[in-house]
């Protein structure tokens, strides 16, 4: 019975030119977007990757100098475009693309792509995700609600009720009916789309796209579950069609529209995170440690270990020891620093993420985030793989100092080092992370879109087996 | 007898007072007005507080380097010593005599106050660094800094009063006009009224002057609230009435246009969604997206390779720069004291000198793809209200692309200054002194008046007023056929 609901209603649904009409404006949008987006992409990876080679030549073309020299030359890292920035583009326009790496400092990437746009990039760019989020939704609204209301307006509930239909078996038609024409439509898109992928794009960059992509997928089903459940349940419970259209419509905007700047809104409210006068002051704290401090120290230190009198008898080099010592306690105290402003970051995407409990978008947006790598966390994760190359190499300048400089109390001024110190150091090669590490950082997100799906899984038929069946 | 035109706006007036929908519509666009100034202002004290603090930082240090500069000075004399020496810096206090240290070192801080009316419309003005750092010798810098805010707020954007205007006042102006003779059609009460002495033109016209009068109401509000709270000029306050009274007019009139369609309110709902989406929504970002397709500006990394390649190829030529920078400017040249000639500084100022002119080019088509993607949303944008009002409001607001250039040309223009005020004194190692500081460049942002403003606003207030028009004008002589379902 069921399914000869969902055959009657995907049928009638099928036969409707107006289907036809917005599908393909659905379809039209959704490979102009992912077109664009693909050469944006193309575009963006080549001149990173010329631009991370012509840095490399820097590095290496360097001329003869003392290793410490090198580390305050300093080098850049430049953020790798995710394969998948066509979908969704996230938080990327909002996040530095170069980073600089010194010795004695971190920092975070700069130059945001969006300072170089137009005001106008502030009212969104069409990405894949836009026409997902928003178009779809108002699609599925346009055509289940009427489903219950509809029929009820035009007196047709209780005759088809009294044919013995259950009223589970109506609800799971109805789901089904308008599930099937929309999934008729996306499905193959999402695999020609994914096959397109797979055949066009290098292997490494499909292998970590696939999962992606297929985790994707699932989570935009289920966000159009929710708002087919959604469309149902106020469809069985309205006054009217033209009420239980209205009422979606103002769901779908304010979910879509509303929702996701008032949740940002008050989101740097209930959890404000580093102020810029913090940040300014953490990095005083740093700047004011004392380096004649730190001499006395290691200058102590080193007299006492090796069990002489004067510096011009150990046997090391005691600047190049303080250097590298002065770099582990800054680094330090700098991470801590950066760690704060990044928590206070994920916080506030937390609570906002809370959001998902009233708007499923507010849930649905962080994970398309997240699987596209286009998210905080994964710009984070880039910043924070950029500070242990950082580190790194800055230690391994230093340690070279305290091997190689004339031992004794002070700066080494003959001590240089050529090329083959600075082609020793590798370059920066960043690798992003896994899906499964996309998805771990927003447990709250999946939860919520969970909730809805299981909230309305028991609500519609809840709702069908009360609902009027007359025009009230 | 009264017209008939005035008999309709009332009797539709009574209608609207008992219509829930307008209800809820005008009482979730009073909320969010109420929400948006409020957080549009908390944000404009923030940032205004941010200026105030790194200027009074700023000024503080200047004047402190003064006083130190001249108790310097008197100890000096006491002990017979010339003035015309001077420690280098920067690291010693004494730094405050050396025309190095005050002006590639320490440099200045600036900054421009917020706007007032940057509460209603924050604009590009979250984006941009509170303060920027002049120093001479470092012309590429000035422009980036660390991001302290979100970047999830910033890609949400600000919910602030023209936010509210933008997105929700169509939906206000959708709810009022969706349904102007829709059910009355479907109920049959539309020929019992025509029956009466008044034309269909008179009663679509009666209908809309009540409800556009609402709309008008509900605009005035919500300005006027945000100008007194805000403190904006007169003018500015007028012509942000007039957008936006105008912008909500183009849906109402969109949304009588639909209705003359004759079918049912469900029906021009169904298509008010489609159109808003479209127009408001999916067009504007479909404009931006191809903008930056037609004139792709390079990516950030393209111009710090360039950056760092010029560097690199200046550090290689040893001093051979300096001999270029003198030939290039041979009035440096005579002034030039032979005891600095290999100095660090003068490097710096010769090698910051040709890495400028290196990359030059790279910064010239930046701002040149920047000014075409600009040119391109102006124009193809303007096909869109939504794209106009959002220009029109950003521009009133002094937040907009053409103002956020100016105060970055602003300091560009004073590190200019400062630059061509210190390289001399560094070049001829004379000090810096106390008497000097009063004559060091000062930065002075330059307002918007309110004229510029005006004029930047003119074409699309001027797109948004035919478009309006054009929309009334089909909404009125667009009348149904039908009378009857």
């Amino acid at each position: 019975m069921t399914l000869a609901i969902a055959k009657k209603e995907a049928a009638e649904t099928l036969r409707d030119g107006r289907f036809w009409w917005t599908t393909a404006i659905v379809l039209i949008l959704l490979i102009g977007a992912l077109a664009t987006g693909w050469v944006h992409t193309e575009r963006l990876t080549a001149q990173h990757t010329e631009a991370a080679e012509a840095e490399r030549g820097v590095w290496t073309g360097q001329e003869e100098k003392n290793p410490h020299s090198a580390a305050h030359f300093g080098t850049y890292a430049f953020k790798p475009v995710t394969p998948l920035l066509a979908v969704d583009r996230g938080l990327t326009a909002y996040t530095g693309v170069a980073l600089f790496m010194e010795g004695h400092a971190i920092q975070d990437a700069r130059y945001r792509p969006a300072e170089d746009a137009s005001a106008a990039a502030r009212l969104g760019e069409l990405t894949a995700a836009a026409v997902l989020q928003w178009l779809v939704p108002l699609l599925i609204v346009l055509l289940t609600f009427g489903a219950f209301a509809g029929e009820r307006e035009r007196g047709t509930l209780r005759p088809l009720l009294s044919l013995g239909v259950s009223r589970q078996a109506l609800a799971a038609g109805k789901a089904l009916g308008a599930a099937a024409p929309l999934a008729l439509v996306l499905i193959p898109a999402a695999i020609l789309g994914a096959a397109a992928m797979a055949l066009f794009a290098p292997p490494e960059t499909a292998a970590w796209s696939l999962p992606r992509v297929a985790l994707l997928a699932l989570v935009y089903l289920a966000y159009f579950a929710v708002f087919v459940g959604v469309s149902l349940l106020v469809s069985a419970l309205a006054r009217s069609p033209r009420s239980a259209l209205l009422i979606l419509l103002g769901f779908w905007f304010a979910n879509g529209f509303i929702a996701p700047r008032l949740a940002a809104d008050v989101s740097e409210r209930v959890h404000p995170g580093l102020t810029a006068e913090a940040f300014a002051e953490g990095k005083a704290e740093v700047d004011a440690m004392s380096w004649e401090d730190r001499t006395v120290r290691v200058t102590e230190r080193l007299l006492a270990e090796e069990g002489v009198s004067t510096l011009d008898s150990i046997s090391v080099n005691m600047p190049a020891v303080r250097l590298y010592e002065g770099e582990q306690e800054e680094t330090e105290m700098y991470r801590a620093l950066f760690e704060r402003l990044a928590d206070g970051f994920e916080g506030q995407s937390r609570v906002a993420q809370a959001g998902g409990v009233i708007a499923p978008l507010l849930a649905v947006a962080p994970l398309s985030t997240a699987l596209t790598g286009t998210d905080y966390r994964h710009h984070r994760h880039f910043a924070e793989a950029a500070e242990t190359y950082r580190y790194g190499y800055v230690q391994t300048l230093n340690q070279n100092l305290i091997d190689h400089a004339a031992p004794g109390g002070s700066w080494d001024r003959e001590y240089v080092v050529g090329e083959e110190v600075w082609a020793g150091i590798p370059p920066f090669d960043y690798e992003a992370p896994s899906a499964g590490w996309a998805l771990g950082g927003h447990g709250l997100a999946l939860a919520f879109l969970g909730l809805w799906l299981v909230g309305l899984v028991l609500a519609v038929p809840a709702a069908v087996t009360r609902m009027p069946l007359d025009p009230r | 007898m009264p017209s008939p035109l005035l008999t309709v706006a009332r009797t539709e007036a009574r209608l609207l007072r008992a219509d829930r929908t307008a209800f809820w519509a005008s009482v979730v666009f009073l909320a969010a007005t109420a929400y948006a100034l409020a957080s549009g202002l908390s944000l404009r004290i923030e940032r205004a507080e941010a200026a105030r603090a790194v200027l009074t930082a700023d000024a503080e240090r200047w004047t402190e380097g003064q006083a130190e500069a001249d108790s310097i000075e008197q100890a000096m004399q006491a002990e017979g010593l010339p003035l015309d020496t001077y420690e280098w810096g920067p690291r010693s206090p004494r730094g405050v005599r050396s025309p190095y240290a005050v002006g590639m070192f320490y440099g200045r801080n600036v900054t421009t106050e917020p706007t007032p009316l940057s509460a209603l419309a924050v604009g590009q003005a979250d984006l941009y660094p509170a303060s920027h750092r002049v120093t001479a010798g470092n012309r590429i810098a000035v422009g980036s800094s660390e991001a302290l805010t979100s970047p999830l707020r910033l890609a949400a954007g600000a919910f602030d009063l023209a936010f509210v205007l933008l997105y929700l006042l169509p939906l206000l102006a959708l709810a009022l006009g969706y349904d102007l003779t829709a059910s009355e059609r479907e109920r049959g009460t539309l020929r019992l009224v025509l029956a009466q002495p008044v034309s269909r033109r008179a009663l679509v016209a009666g209908k809309l002057l009540a409800r556009g009068g609402l709309l008008a109401l509900l605009v005035i509000v919500a300005t006027t609230a945000g100008f007194v709270l805000a403190g904006g000029d007169l003018g500015r306050w007028a012509l942000w009435t007039v957008v936006a009274l105008l912008y909500g007019l183009f849906w109402l009139g969109l949304a009588a246009a639909v209705d003359a369609r004759g079918r049912s309110a469900a029906s021009n709902a169904v298509v008010l969604a489609v159109c808003w989406l479209g127009l408001g929504v999916l067009f504007p970002a479909a404009v931006t997206l191809l903008a930056s397709q037609m004139h792709p500006a390079p990516t950030r990394a393209t111009f710090v390779a360039a950056t760092r390649t010029a560097e690199a190829d200046v550090r290689q030529r040893g001093t051979e720069p300096v001999a270029q920078f003198l030939a290039d400017h041979p009035e440096m040249a005579d002034a030039m004291d032979d005891d600095v000639s290999e100095s660090f500084a003068v490097m710096a100022i010769a090698r910051d000198a040709l890495v400028a002119e290196a990359v030059g080019p790279v910064v010239t088509q930046f701002a040149e793809r920047r000014a075409q993607q600009t040119t391109f949303v102006r124009t193809v944008g303007a096909l869109s209200p939504t794209v106009l009002a959002h220009a029109a409001f950003l521009d009133l607001a002094g937040t907009g692309d053409a103002q956020q250039q100016r105060a970055l040309d602003a300091v560009e223009a004073y590190q200019e200054r400062w630059r061509a005020h210190f390289e001399p004194l560094v070049f001829a190692d004379t000090p810096f002194r106390a008497a000097d500081y009063p004559y060091a460049p000062q930065f002075e942002p330059s307002p918007e008046t309110s004229g510029e403003a005006v004029r930047q606003a003119a074409g699309p207030l001027l797109g948004l007023a035919l478009a309006v028009s054009l929309m009334l004008g089909l909404a009125i002589s667009l009348q149904p056929r039908a009378l009857a379902p």
